[in-house]
């Protein structure tokens, strides 16, 4: 497989964008997809910011100058839709994550239930009640695995504005479940 | 559990979280927020570039009207129909202002013999009508009515 620099010389220079783009997606879609899926968890919303996340780097990408990582800029553009999408849901009224998690929660918790659904019931809860930029900093580094670098790139802040975030998230998720 | 501050590798960091949830129960988590219906990530590029073939066309539509509306020739016919409207509009309000002084200009500027003359000629003329009507076949002066008649009789005594 080639290297994203290669590929995207080739996009900039090729006639044949398309099978090139087709590449750099198939590369990349599922961590973009998951990235955005993480912050808006329904399928739908995650599909439309996945497709204008790629919009953008189609008509972007002749542009990009390889002054950072391709994906780091990806995962960026992937961050910055997310945020727009759930700021128009917020002034439209509809809230992305507590109804799912109602649903699930109502559909599965009882008395009755052994101990470690509770807990999941509760961290799927402490997650999702995580200001966004804790919430995608928890996921990056601790899912993902990458470092505060890079995370800081995606989301335009600073190496200890990236760490603050994770601790902060991680404190209280640890709060929420210790409630129990 | 412990608290983790400063410069922590990865490593550490998952451990951190890992004391505070267990990792299957994490995982679990990961599974079910990241999961994609069947066939999404085979079909989506796909999709994608149906997508973006759509919008090409879009942005080249709007850019043909844009072209057609703001090229340079159109720039200058718009700029031409606006002078011819500016300039017409000058010249048609400086000749109605130019003829209206031109007649009150001229009434004032005519010497005085010139309209005793006219006058003169003018009461000739009305005389001679007066006498027509007096002259005609039958006429009497039981057609004409009191002003009429006034006004015989003013300008003959004139």
């Amino acid at each position: 497989m080639s290297s994203d620099q290669a590929l995207i010389i080739q996009f900039q220079q090729s006639s044949n964008r398309e099978a090139v783009f087709t590449e750099l997606m198939r590369k990349h879609q599922q961590k973009v997809y998951y990235q955005i899926k993480r912050m808006v968890l329904e399928h739908a919303d995650a599909d439309d910011i996945a497709q204008m996340v790629w919009i953008k780097v189609w008509n972007k990408l002749d542009g990009f100058k390889m002054e950072s990582e391709f994906t780091t800029w990806l995962f960026r553009v992937a961050y910055n839709e997310t945020l727009n999408y759930i700021q128009k849901q917020k002034k439209q009224g509809s809230r992305l994550s507590n109804d799912d998690l109602f649903t699930y929660e109502n559909a599965t918790g009882s008395s009755d239930e052994p101990k470690s659904t509770e807990i999941q019931i509760a961290l799927d809860r402490s997650i999702k009640q995580l200001p966004e930029k804790q919430r995608i900093v928890f996921m990056l580094r601790y899912f993902e695995g990458y470092d505060y670098e890079k995370i800081a790139g995606i989301m335009g802040t600073t190496v200890g504005g990236a760490k603050a975030n994770f601790h902060q998230a991680v404190k209280k998720i640890e709060k929420f479940v210790t409630a129990l | 559990m412990k608290l983790i501050k400063g410069n922590t590798t990865l490593s550490e960091d998952q451990q951190w979280v890992e004391s505070i949830i267990e990792k299957d129960q994490l995982n679990q988590f990961n599974l079910t927020n990241t999961d994609a219906p069947f066939n999404y990530f085979e079909s989506f590029p796909e999709k994608m570039l149906t997508r973006i073939h759509s919008e090409k066309m879009n942005q080249q539509k709007t850019f043909e009207w844009r072209n057609l509306f703001f090229n340079n020739y159109a720039r200058m016919a718009v700029a031409a129909a606006f002078i011819t409207v500016v300039a017409g509009t000058y010249l048609i309000n400086n000749n109605i202002v130019k003829k209206m002084s031109t007649a009150l200009v001229s009434i004032q500027e005519i010497p005085n013999d010139e309209i005793i003359n006219y006058i003169n000629n003018n009461e000739a003329i009305a005389e001679l009508d007066i006498d027509a009507d007096l002259t005609k076949e039958n006429t009497s002066l039981q057609s004409f009515n009191e002003n009429e008649i006034q006004k015989i009789h003013q300008s003959l005594t004139q």
